[in-house]
């Protein structure tokens, strides 16, 4: 399968998100890939993440609603998958069951030698392309994220390619579009952690502040996704982030990754 | 100097591409030409229409833009051999001392990007992006990509193959090309391998390198494989200064390099602020640019009618404007500015004459290359707002004569 067929599957002209698909994995496949088979979805998808969603929606549908004008499962809520690099696209693959369109918002250029390792991530892109392809195309959006874009998992030393990143408000549609859109309800996925990540904050507490209920899950308990309330983060909290946020290598083609420059000998 | 009286249609809009059509393109430009930051939240920065020039506007803009590029060589020339006055352009000390100890190594060709704007006052220009002009890929393909769509109407050039033609000419066969960039700056890279592409589509062997695998012999660049015969150098003078590996770039080398080292004296923001002390003639320039003063000479701070930019801002992030900032970000660049003032400069704002679309007005700014004193294209920037900000989109620009 050549790149730009990936592409299209994730991003097809008429896809009413396929505008924040970001690029820069795409574009840096190699021309031709060859999917692998695609591995099951994650059984805590349906029981704790989907399913409290779809049980809340029975329980507000009012009683005039049309038995056959229905709209599909999950038409009304954005979900956020902020999980580990791959597992991030493998749900959101998994999510088109439910008439959802994941799109991916990965902003950091691979390269061999990089502090994050986006090599299994972007496999995972090719793998899931046809599956992907099947979701509606005016489905609720599924954004997805990799958990690891802060830290990756080497370190940060000369000759090293920083393609740490973080995801920023401009990444993601505004809550205006998603409220014209008519979602009410996100839904963040996150592998651990009370609270979303830093970054993440300010796109969730403007969705809020629009009137969008969240609700948020951790894949790695047990507790089922329920609604909670983003409470602003102390200040000094939010002072570290902006200090970190200003050390990462962002490139005037909004996308992160540079190479660790060697000490100057002067 | 450009007569451009209010409302007279010198830009208009061409007819908006389908959503189709355009999402195709922008598939094309995001895949294969680097464009990722085509969505910036809700806006789309691909402009679905292009700006259409006539003829002799075009010409008019070209022959500015020429004038502006023998003048903005005479000015390098001259502060070459003023070494007082390098200073008061902010150029990074490691610059200076080069330019002190040596020669200048010899130009294989020279690109230049003068953006202009139509304004109430005529058209005016906002700076000249003189040592490492981007816009290539937009200039190039999304240009191309737009007249597939445009019937009637031509591009006014095409930058790439102009610094190809103008890099070829001058060498025999067979010749070498290396070609070298700012590390891990992927976006520079595929400018780079475009480039490189191009030099082998007229017959040059080329190689594209990290500054240390040059060696150099009798101010000679070599590799390993054997000469260098010309150096595109696609990486900023002020970065590169520091770097002991690029002195014979600059200073003292004899094999031709591109852009120059010298083009870091007139990509200084601060250069206006010398005009009055320099003897080359600036009439185009003294017409074109708006007024612009030290930091302590201008009301900045408390006048909306001004901006302020540091003299090295190579993708024009620093330009700063009160009034379109938030304002901690105001308060951040407004303080650096205090501290390190001989780094900054004010200039006059000035009120663009906007181009009608159905969907309402825009305001452009019009970026025209000039490679080796010929004007060799242009792609345009769009705004809503009175200022080109980060929300800007880019525009094809297209020359058409019709109805």
């Amino acid at each position: 399968v050549n790149r730009e067929e990936i592409h299209r599957c994730w991003a097809p002209a008429d896809g009413r998100w396929s505008a924040w698909v970001k690029p820069v994995l795409f574009a840096n496949l190699d021309e031709d890939s060859e999917p692998r088979l695609l591995t099951p979805t994650p059984e805590w998808l349906r029981g704790a993440a989907i399913e409290p969603l779809l049980s809340a929606s029975r329980a507000s549908a009012t009683a005039e609603a049309h038995p056959y004008r229905g709209q599909p499962p999950l038409s009304d809520t954005a979900l956020v998958i902020d999980l580990p690099g791959e597992l991030s696209v493998r749900v959101g693959a998994a999510l088109i069951e439910w008439g959802v369109r994941p799109i991916p918002l990965f902003n950091a250029v691979p390269a061999f030698l990089a502090v994050v390792d986006l090599r299994p991530l972007m496999a995972m892109l090719v793998d899931a392309a046809e599956r992907v392809a099947r979701a509606p195309r005016s489905g609720p959006p599924a954004f997805l994220l990799d958990a690891n874009r802060e830290s990756g998992s080497r370190l940060v030393r000369p000759g090293v390619f920083d393609n740490r990143s973080v995801c920023r408000e401009s990444d993601f549609p505004s809550a205006e579009t998603l409220w014209q859109a008519g979602i009410r309800r996100a839904l963040l996925i996150q592998s651990a952690g009370d609270r979303p990540a830093t970054d993440l904050e300010p796109v969730l507490a403007a969705w809020q502040r629009r009137g969008v209920q969240l609700w948020k899950m951790s894949s790695g308990g047990n507790a089922p996704s329920a609604p909670f309330l983003l409470e602003r983060r102390w200040w000094g909290r939010r002072m570290i982030h902006a200090i970190r946020r200003s050390f990462l290598r962002l490139r005037p083609d909004d996308a992160y990754g540079m190479t660790v420059p060697e000490p100057s000998a002067g | 100097v450009g007569a451009l009286r209010r409302r007279e249609r010198v830009i208009t809009a061409g007819r908006p591409l389908d959503h189709a059509a355009m999402q195709e393109i922008r598939r094309v430009m995001e895949l294969r030409h680097h464009k990722w930051d085509a969505q910036v939240g809700d806006v789309a920065t691909l402009a679905p229409f292009p700006l259409l020039l006539r003829s002799t506007v075009w010409n008019e803009l070209s022959a500015l833009a020429q004038r502006l590029f023998h003048e903005t060589l005479a000015v390098e020339r001259e502060l070459l051999e003023r070494p007082e006055l390098q200073a008061r352009l902010g150029l990074p000390r490691p610059l200076r001392r080069l330019f002190a100890i040596g020669r200048p190594t010899p130009a294989a060709a020279r690109v230049m990007r003068f953006d202009f704007h139509p304004t109430t006052d005529g058209w005016r220009i906002s700076e000249v992006n003189s040592d490492v002009p981007g816009g290539f890929t937009e200039a190039t393909h999304f240009t191309a990509l737009m007249a597939e769509h445009a019937s009637g109407a031509r591009r006014p050039g095409d930058p790439t193959r102009a610094i190809v033609e103008a890099l070829s000419r001058p060498l025999g066969r067979p010749a070498t090309v290396a070609l070298t960039n700012a590390p891990g700056h992927m976006e520079d890279h595929q400018v780079v391998a475009h480039l490189a592409a191009a030099l082998r589509g007229a017959g040059l062997t080329t190689e594209i390198i990290s500054l240390g695998q040059l060696q150099w012999r009798d101010g000679r660049a070599e590799l390993p494989k054997g000469p260098v015969d010309a150096i595109v150098r696609f990486f900023q003078a002020e970065w590169l200064a520091p770097t002991p590996a690029a002195r014979l770039l600059f200073v003292d080398g004899r094999t031709p390099v591109l852009n120059p080292g010298v083009a870091a004296l007139s990509e200084s923001k601060r250069l206006p602020l010398l005009w009055d002390d320099l003897h080359a003639s600036l009439d185009t320039w003294r017409a074109l640019l708006p007024e612009t003063r030290s930091l302590a000479d201008a009301p900045w701070a408390s006048d909306d009618g001004w901006l302020i930019k540091s003299a090295y801002s190579n993708t024009g992030d620093t330009v700063s404007i009160r009034a379109a900032l938030p304002p901690l970000e105001w308060a951040r660049r407004s303080w650096s500015a205090r501290l390190r003032p001989s780094q900054w400069v004010a200039q006059r704002r000035f009120s663009v004459v906007p181009v009608d679309n159905d969907d309402g007005p825009w305001h452009p700014c019009i970026g025209v290359y000039v490679v080796d004193a010929a004007a060799a294209g242009a792609y345009a920037r769009v705004t809503r707002k009175a200022i080109i900000d980060y929300s800007a989109r880019d525009a094809a620009v297209l020359i058409f004569d019709g109805p």
